[in-house]
């Protein structure tokens, strides 16, 4: 048995188990018998177990250098160190639809645990049914256009290696493997959200739903910070996010999923919303699914762009597939769910929905924005590039206007706002001015002055709600306010997760406003032993010295910093500037050095070097400030989640449960 | 809005395949290699204009061949190439004109760029996209080579490498 043969009959395993999944319960929804339900859910288990040894066989081929698969060909060299051989499987475009179809098993079948709990046998054959479709895409796509496993004739002795932007940090085992698993994650809303309007069951699905998409919005939040970190230390421009399509289309998907979290939760609690929400869910997975287009079809010019293959026309039927079901759907059970009464805007309902629009807005403009170039050309012909300076122009409103709600709709109470909302809003108001004028006082642009006034305004709505709540918990109960504070965040978890995932977002959108103004730059180049006096910082070139690595090559030019002013505090330290040569590439890999402090972030970079004699060496140093906030918020943000989701025996949403009295 | 939601959704699948079925652009050539280069005059940026007067671009008769290059200060590939530009004008710049052409971009972050990178071959601003209609470039950073005959002889799409400006400018040699 070689792993190239393992691994394709393991696929087509797969594909079968997939088809004959989404047979058993199309049966059980048509026949509504529980044997085909049973039988469908046993079949989710045998799916996972085959797509995952397909994914071993991939791995197996990989760490044993086995070149007669094209897959290990193409993307692998057997000088490659254990872990990027490791994370070779999702380095190019086959091998990640396995790792894609892979997760999609797994999370089928942890929804086929849930049936006969909260999914009841109304909605669980066609959840199900939901799912094994999604999965029967992804393993048709590889096993008719996109084989993982095709075979090389006459293997080669060695392989061609894989992608050195890709080997060049160990991010590349983290980033790709979170994002999959948040747009993996949406298929399950959509599935319960396609279940419920089969159903015609509007209320039930919305609480486990908004669970799910909770679990899938994590992972889709840890992967944008994470890939923005990622570029920021290794692409060498000193900065996180480029408005590229690519992260576009992670955008897009988190946009719509947040505003699901907000309007769910008023679904929850008064039964309003059901049709946005629908809405919502399903442009979120198909947005996952355009996203995935995007990458894998070469529509649109990306950095991230994948090899283009035939897969993209299969990727765009399975979108427009996607979003006729969900919207036809949709369009079919309008009339049920029409909303009962009217939203009042000032109330906690209204400040989610107007929340939730936002974040519809924000999504819609990205997409607008993203297939810009694609409409220009299609009615005149020419070509045209959306850059940053449109989504920089139109977020910075965006976000200044989702900040202001942030604070304040959390304070708002259900149904109608009271007297006392005032005066905490008062109290918030204040300390948005207060941080505004700090911050020209210091001399700061308007636009940063307005993010410390914001980041202020939240802070203290956070501080406002927890504080009122723990003196009425004290005076209540008699009990000190550090043990009513822990009962309440022990017992309202949703509520002080939520304030945790905001204070991140304020403090993300500060350190943003700060990186993105601050940003200072300069370029020399030094001989051997010259001193460069630069803002704050006195930079000395200590030499030039190469190195040979097992899968490169590599120039180092180590140099010693010291900081001369405030400009430059905590850059002190001697640091090893490279440029890594691939043999796939024809030019140099800068990897930069970073210098991480609290306050200012020091980033050198090696751009080039005297080839023939070892003289000289060009270096730049980008320094920006607050940058480090910005992975902190991210922390903040996911920890938020995490807090939120952390199973606490009692809370488990075994049922339909109770909302909660707190939120 | 719901209601038409077939439409929506066939108006987005036809702009998708209608892209898919799209010549990819780095595998054919531009329709432009081989034929005349379109003229244009383009206000240059403030650094360039004791030198070069306020306008400049590419005119029926060319004193040298030129390197057309559109650059923006938010591409990324456009930062480690103009470095290489800069020293490749200092060398030959009696031979060969090269010159910026900024799109999609910010005129004040544009001059910061150029200080940054000290750049000294000019730039021309174009605000309404002009030239991307007229040469019908892709991206950023892409390169139009342009013979003293003003016939473009080839059209580079992304970053540029020392070993292809060599090329390029042994083909606009005479």
């Amino acid at each position: 048995m070689t792993p190239g043969l393992l691994g394709g009959i393991a696929l087509a395993g797969a594909l079968v188990l997939s088809l004959l999944g989404l047979a058993l319960a199309v049966l059980a929804h048509t026949l509504r018998d529980g044997r085909y339900l049973e039988a469908a859910r046993r079949t989710s288990l045998l799916s996972l177990v085959a797509a995952a040894t397909s994914f071993g066989a991939l791995e197996w081929a990989i760490l044993t250098d086995d070149f007669s698969v094209a897959y290990v060909a193409n993307h692998s060299a057997s000088v490659n160190p254990l872990w990027v051989k490791l994370v070779t499987p999702w380095a190019a475009l086959e091998g990640s639809i396995l790792l894609w179809a892979l997760l999609q098993t797994l999370y089928t079948w942890l929804v086929s645990l849930r049936v006969g709990r909260s999914l009841d046998f109304w909605r669980a054959p066609s959840a199900l049914a939901t799912l094994f479709l999604v999965q029967v895409f992804f393993f048709a796509v590889m096993v008719f256009v996109a084989h993982p496993f095709d075979r090389v004739p006459n293997p080669p002795a060695e392989g061609l290696g894989t992608n050195p932007l890709l080997q060049n940090h160990w991010m590349m085992a983290v980033h790709p493997v979170l994002m999959y698993l948040g747009f993996v994650g949406l298929s399950v809303p959509f599935a319960y959200a396609v279940a419920a309007m089969l159903a015609r069951r509007y209320q039930s699905w919305i609480h486990e739903t908004r669970w799910w998409t909770l679990v899938a919005w994590g992972f889709l939040t840890a992967a944008i910070f994470t890939g923005k970190w990622w570029s920021y230390e290794i692409l060498g421009w000193g900065g996180y996010w480029a408005w590229d399509p690519v992260e576009n289309a992670s955008l897009i998907p988190w946009l719509l999923a947040t505003a699901f979290l907000h309007t769910a939760q008023v679904q929850e609690r008064k039964g309003l919303f059901k049709g946005w929400n629908f809405a919502f869910i399903t442009l979120a997975f198909a947005a996952t699914v355009f996203g995935t287009f995007l990458t894998r079809s070469g529509v649109i010019q990306s950095v991230h762009a994948f090899a283009s293959g035939p897969v993209g026309a299969w990727f765009l039927a399975f979108l427009l597939g996607v979003l006729a079901l969900g919207l036809g759907l949709l369009a079919r059970v309008f009339g049920d769910i029409r909303e009962a009464g009217e939203v009042r805007w000032k109330s906690r309902e209204g400040a989610l929905l107007a929340g939730a629009l936002f974040f519809g807005t924000f999504a819609f403009v990205v997409v607008v924005g993203t297939l810009w170039p694609l409409v220009v050309e299609l009615l005149s012909g020419a070509k045209v590039s959306v850059g940053a300076p449109f989504f920089n122009q139109v977020s910075a409103p965006l976000g200044v206007f989702m900040l202001l709600l942030m604070g304040i709709g959390p304070l708002l109470p259900w149904r109608q706002a009271r007297e006392e909302v005032l005066k905490n809003l008062a109290a918030m108001l204040t300390a948005l001015g207060v941080g505004m004028l700090i911050g020209l006082g210091l001399g700061l642009s308007l636009g940063v002055s307005l993010a410390i006034g914001l980041f202020a305004y939240n802070l203290t709505a956070v501080v406002l709600m927890v504080a009122q709540g723990v003196k009425e918990r004290s005076r209540a109960l008699g009990i000190p306010p550090s043990q009513a504070l822990l009962d309440l965040a022990a017992s309202h978890r949703r509520r002080f997760g939520s304030h945790i995932v905001h204070l991140g977002v304020a403090l993300a959108a500060l350190s943003i406003a700060f990186s993105q103004t601050y940003r200072y730059t300069e370029q020399k180049t030094l001989q051997i032993g010259e001193v460069w006096q630069t803002r704050g910082l006195e930079v000395r070139l200590l030499g030039l010295t190469a190195r040979e690595e097992a899968n490169r090559f590599a120039a180092l030019a180590p140099i010693q910093v010291r900081a001369t002013s405030r400009d430059g505090w905590g850059a002190d330290g001697r640091y090893e500037t490279r440029l890594n040569f691939y043999p796939q590439m024809s030019s140099p890999l800068a990897t930069p050095v970073v210098r991480y402090t609290l306050y200012n972030d020091y980033y050198f970079v090696l751009m080039q070097f005297d080839q023939e004699r070892g003289q000289w060496a060009t270096l730049k140093i980008i320094v920006t400030p607050m940058v480090l906030w910005l992975w902190v918020a991210g922390a903040l943000i996911v920890l938020g989640t995490v807090y939120i989701l952390w199973p606490s025996g009692a809370r488990l949403p075994n049922r339909q449960a109770v909302p909660s009295a707190s939120d | 809005m719901l209601r038409f939601w077939p439409v929506w959704v066939l108006l987005l699948g036809g702009l998708l395949f209608w892209g898919l079925q799209r010549p990819d652009p780095e595998v054919l050539g531009s329709v432009r290699v081989g034929r005349p280069a379109p003229t244009f005059s383009l206000p240059v940026l403030a650094p360039y204009r004791d030198r070069f007067g306020p306008e400049l671009g590419v005119g029926e008769t060319l004193e040298k061949p030129v390197f057309l290059n559109i650059w923006a200060s938010w591409c990324i590939p456009c930062r480690t190439e103009a470095p290489l530009l800069e020293s490749f004008y200092r060398r030959y710049q009696d031979q060969v004109l090269v010159l910026g052409v900024n799109v999609q971009d910010r005129e004040e972050e544009a001059l910061k760029f150029i200080a940054q990178y000290g750049l000294s071959f000019p730039s021309v601003y174009d605000a309404r996209g002009r030239i991307g209609i007229e040469y019908g470039y892709t991206g950023v950073p892409e390169t139009f080579i342009i013979s003293k005959e003003r016939k473009v002889l080839a059209r580079h799409i992304g970053e540029l490498s020392e070993s292809k400006l060599q090329e390029y400018l042994q083909q606009v040699r005479p």
